[in-house]
């Protein structure tokens, strides 16, 4: 995303404990897969805790097809002064790491509110919340 | 006039009693000027049918004028797994009903314009956060978002 650098948001500002919601779908492989056409849809829900150093730690439960299971993720993000930003975050479901996952960020509502959408290709996936704690 | 000041003090009151509860009924009225700013938001949904058929996806920033204009925006979007950088721009109007419409074109990085997408738009909490639905066929995709300040 483009960044103009004229309206505020900052690691100061964004640092705290937030709650998000996961939403999405998971491409499937349809040779390998009975789903249609091609998805499974993915939920969750959770928290996580952006310090003012740009690292990024969180986890909570997490409903793939018909599979409950607990995701745990940390990593590092950037935020831009216009409020966009990325994150890089290295995501374990149920003990399995599935490596770095990417996702492009913005900040809403003065740095309470956020919206993620993952930059994947087998993932597509918004995540979104709003600040429960300030740093 | 001890009692003159509690009479002025109890009529003051009554009225403000009555006042009060119409105020808060007052019904928001919703402008160009009021819902103007810039917008974080998250897209979800699906693509029924067409090459990009999918779940959807996005997240970006777009800047509401009040001339009716939109300007400075640009997202990340997902179509089935097929991830893109785009900026918009387009035209929106707002009735005094907090309803209104959208059409925002679509360009990619190099500023080929890619498609124009129509929405319905609803806004609350004191025009302070809008929400959409694509009105193009086959799509089932709407869109949150917030005043960025």
């Amino acid at each position: 995303m483009r960044a103009d650098d004229h309206n505020g948001c900052s690691y100061h500002g964004v640092a705290g404990k937030w709650s998000y919601r996961l939403s999405g779908s998971i491409l499937l492989d349809p040779n390998t897969s009975d789903a249609y056409p091609n998805d499974a849809p993915v939920a969750g829900v959770g928290t996580f805790t952006l310090d003012k150093d740009g690292k990024a730690t969180g986890g909570g439960p997490y409903k793939s097809g018909n599979t409950l299971s607990h995701v745990t993720f940390s990593g590092t993000y950037t935020v831009n002064a216009d409020c966009t930003g990325s994150l890089s975050l290295d995501t374990i479901i149920d003990g399995q790491d599935l490596g770095n996952i990417e996702f492009d960020q913005v900040f809403g509502d003065s740095m309470n509110e956020f919206h993620w959408i993952a930059r994947s290709q087998e993932l597509v996936v918004n995540v979104d919340g709003k600040k429960q704690f300030r740093d | 006039m001890k009692r003159q000041t509690a009479s002025a003090t109890l009529t003051f009151t009554v009225a403000s009693l009555l006042v009060a509860p119409a105020l808060l009924a007052a019904p928001e009225k919703c402008s160009l000027q009021s819902v103007a700013g810039t917008y974080a938001y998250t897209i979800s949904g699906n693509v029924l049918a067409g090459p990009v058929a999918g779940p959807t996806a996005g997240a970006g920033i777009l800047t509401l004028n009040q001339d009716g204009t939109m300007s400075d925006g640009s997202q990340t979007r997902s179509f089935n797994g097929s991830i893109a950088d785009e900026t918009t721009d387009g035209t929106y109007s707002v009735n005094d009903n907090c309803t209104g419409e959208a059409s925002i074109n679509v360009y990619d990085s190099n500023g080929n314009l890619l498609r124009t997408s129509l929405l319905h738009l609803v806004w609350d909490d004191g025009s302070s956060e809008v929400r959409a639905v694509f009105r193009a066929p086959f799509t089932a995709i709407n869109v949150t978002g917030r005043k960025r300040k």
